[in-house]
């Protein structure tokens, strides 16, 4: 970690990363060429030192083969890494890439690398429709160019900039303020305006034709096709899963009564029926009186054995499956279910019923 | 031709409150006779004891155990009372004049019995830190708060105590604001939504609110609102009170009184009023309704309405967290499919560190100007304060029985749920997500 003295005084040291073709080896004929390193300015780094002047230097060029670097990743990362580690860099630039795909994600595995292994600041930059963008705008920073090198002038002083800025440890901005592609991460920052004054102003332009844009992006949900019905329920297992946070009384697992991100199981495999001065529900989300008054309404077990007596189904699964439904993240809901559907594949469980609140 | 409903809204800027002998306003001082409003609050018999503590802007302060925040505002001219169903009859209010004390919350706190009980209808932790990081998290860092420590007499129901500490809260409200009555203010404005400029859009105001029992509800004069088909509103109704806060389930998600008196949504409407469009009015509507039916047809009526008053734009705020964001979702798809344009408030998710997806737990493809007031789901640390008011200690996971942490000290808070209107849900505040 630099200093804040050196910060203020020290030029910066720069590790730059092209592909073959920038570093002027060759074009594609030359696309296995394994890692080269020079130290001085190569290609756009020319650019980037004339545009850096006296605030620092790029003390060494790294050059790979878009083949080699895409085809060998394993290797081609172990060997970027070792010899930027040597030049100890305050920062990684890798491109620009423009809209070449390999180009593209060498730049982009080049500093996802320094940046989670070594802790080096990186930046590079791309074309938003560089297929590396979705795959690395989550590990580092990429600056959008056009589709090809004839925004190279544009690019490197906003490259340079942003990276000398990286290297001082300046605090970086929202993407949309500072020219960064977003990296799925959303921050909280207090804006001049009140939320009720934006919202006016939007309204305004949506009214009158002018551009706006939503501080929410939405998201389509993909819809869930259920499952093939099942041909004989005699011989099948049932369980029953709930988000209804109906767990036994005492709450044994801590549950959260919101946003919670676990599930567990509890034995009613001697159970007729939920008895409501053993079961409880904890769910911070729903009027609960009903549901402590008879367990049975959100959790239907005294049916279900009814059913399972009278040979309408088959078995009732031994165990509840519990977890809280309440503010928890999608993601959360979909890695809770997968884990779920693994433990009544386990059991052999043919089909569930999923009661919520 | 008809009188249209003209309110007028004189407001007396407080910059200082204080006990002394008499109650009675020194300038822009609020001097306050301690035991004529204690016996006030105490006259209902409810409460064993009560508590009166000024807190003032920039005091190393925490309040805890907050209810309603209520600002003091009385009726000086024309039909009705302020806080009409509560504090007078149910005569239509929004016409004459009303005078406000700015600047000025009248709050309960009180520990309301958690007996042990699960689920939504129960009364959580409010929180407002009046400096430090938790400051910008309410709007009430920036008032003078009149705090009002009820100790409740044991052994009354839930509905008894929501009522009656409600009433209390009212009529020390009115009791401050009486004050002004033969003054005249330092600062008038005028409420009215006559169109001088026909030929402007017309714009609507959908207040969605959350009233789903007692804890968790809102009232228009009195009257809950759990069961409401939307309806049309005078924007000059809720500045005279019609709309009061019940709602004490999750305290970061709320509308207090005094929000929706001083509805930062309103102001905006009003402000622009003749001359980037005529606001014509406010929808109230509700949502958490249980069924996918309900909500779908609150919010066709919506639309519905919105159409019948030939409305061409629409601002939508949403109260409450979950599922309610589904009435709020399909509102807008009603609105824009019937050619409203539409922008909407909501606060958003994103996980503790930002990077969970997706932000709302419910969308519509035709929901693309949304405004972003923040989240609850970051983690926050307050600082230690010098003073708490409300209580000692203030009580986390209450439907795990609750367990106690001393107030004053710094507190590590897994989300700012309990941070007094920290989801900021009519817009009042600042805070907001964004890309990075």
């Amino acid at each position: 970690m630099r200093t804040t003295h050196d910060q203020m005084t020290s030029p910066i040291r720069i590790v730059h990363y092209v592909n073959q073709f920038f570093g002027g080896i060759g074009g594609e004929e030359r696309a296995d060429t394994e890692l080269l390193i020079r130290e001085h300015p190569v290609g756009p780094g020319v650019g980037i030192a004339r545009a850096l002047g006296e605030r620092g230097r790029i003390v060494a060029t790294l050059i790979g083969g878009d083949n080699y670097f895409t085809e060998r990743m394993d290797v081609a990362r172990s060997a970027a890494l070792e010899a930027i580690e040597r030049y100890r860099p305050d920062v990684v630039i890798a491109g620009p890439a423009f809209n070449a795909g390999r180009y593209g994600m060498a730049c982009g595995e080049v500093c996802k690398a320094v940046t989670e292994t070594l802790r080096i600041p990186s930046v590079t930059a791309m074309s938003p429709h560089n297929p590396a963008v979705s795959l690395y705008r989550r590990s580092t920073y990429i600056l959008p160019t056009g589709e090809s090198a004839a925004s190279m002038p544009h690019i490197l002083p906003r490259l340079t900039a942003f990276a000398h800025r990286l290297a001082i440890g300046d605090a970086i901005g929202p993407a949309e303020r500072e020219g960064y592609m977003p990296r799925g991460i959303r921050g909280i920052i207090l804006d001049e305006r009140s939320a009720a004054q934006r919202a006016a102003e939007m309204l305004k332009a949506k009214l009158t034709g002018e551009p706006y844009q939503t501080e929410i992006p939405v998201e389509v949900f993909q819809p869930v096709s259920p499952a093939a019905p099942l041909q004989d329920l005699t011989t099948a297992t049932i369980a029953l899963v709930t988000t209804s946070g109906l767990v036994p009384r005492g709450n044994p697992d801590g549950f959260k009564s919101m946003n919670e991100s676990r599930w567990a199981t509890y034995p009613v495999k001697h159970l007729d029926a939920l008895a409501p001065d053993e079961w409880e529900p904890i769910h911070g989300g729903y009027d609960a009186r009903f549901a402590r008054e008879n367990p049975n309404r959100v959790v239907p077990l005294d049916v279900l054995r009814e059913l399972e007596n009278e040979g309408v189904i088959g078995r009732l699964h031994a165990d509840l499956i519990v977890t809280v439904g309440v503010g928890t993240p999608v993601e959360v809901c979909q890695r809770m279910g997968e884990e779920i559907v693994d433990e009544l594949h386990r059991a052999n469980v043919s089909a569930a019923i999923f009661t919520s609140n | 031709m008809r009188e249209t409903m003209r309110l007028e809204m004189g407001t007396f800027p407080i910059t200082e409150a204080t006990f002394g002998p008499r109650t009675e306003l020194d300038g822009t001082r609020l001097v306050i006779d301690h035991d004529e409003l204690a016996a006030l609050v105490l006259e209902n018999g409810f409460f064993r004891r009560v508590r009166i503590e000024i807190v003032s802007p920039g005091e190393s302060a925490r309040i805890i155990h907050l209810l309603d925040a209520i600002e003091p505002r009385i009726k000086v001219e024309g039909p009705g009372e302020t806080f009409p169903g509560f504090l007078g009859s149910v005569e239509t209010v929004g016409e004459g004049r009303t005078h406000r004390l700015g600047g000025v919350a009248v709050m309960q706190s009180a520990e309301i019995p958690g007996r042990g009980k699960g689920g939504l209808l129960m009364v959580r932790e409010g929180i407002v830190d009046m400096t430090g990081p938790g400051a910008a998290y309410s709007p009430f860092s920036q008032t003078i708060n009149i705090v009002l420590t009820l100790e409740l007499e044991p052994n009354f129901s839930d509905e008894e105590y929501d009522r009656t500490i409600r009433l209390a809260g009212l009529k020390a409200a009115r009791y401050l604001a009486r004050t002004t009555v033969d003054r005249r203010a330092p600062q008038y404005r005028t409420y009215d939504l006559t169109i001088s400029c026909p030929a402007l859009p017309r714009v609507v105001y959908v207040h969605q609110i959350q009233s789903q029992g007692t804890f968790a509800r809102t009232f228009f004069y009195g009257k809950p609102l759990d069961h409401l088909i939307p309806t049309l509103v005078h924007p000059n109704e809720l500045l005279d009170g019609a709309l009061v806060s019940g709602n004490y389930a999750y305290q970061s998600m709320k509308t207090p009184t005094w929000l929706h008196g001083n509805n930062p949504v309103i102001e905006q409407l009003y402000d622009r009023h003749g001359r980037d469009w005529n606001f014509v009015g406010v929808i109230l509507s509700r949502g958490h309704f249980y069924g996918i039916s309900e909500k779908q047809h609150s919010a066709n009526h919506v639309a519905k309405l919105a159409r019948m008053w030939n409305a061409d734009g629409a601002m939508i705020t949403w109260e409450g967290g979950g599922n309610s964001i589904i009435e709020a979702m399909l509102t807008i798809q009603a609105l824009e499919r019937a050619g409203i344009k539409t922008t909407a408030i909501s606060y958003e998710l994103g996980g503790a560190d930002g990077t969970g997806t997706p932000l709302l737990l419910y969308s519509v493809p035709e929901a693309d100007a949304l405004v972003s007031c923040g989240t609850y789901e970051r983690p926050l640390r307050l600082p230690s304060v010098k003073r708490v008011v409300g209580g000692r200690t203030i009580r986390c996971d209450p439907a795990k029985g609750g367990h106690h942490l001393p107030a004053h000290q710094s507190l590590q808070l897994d989300t700012s749920l309990q941070m007094y209107c920290g989801t900021n849900q009519v817009g009042f505040g600042r805070r907001r997500g964004i890309d990075f």
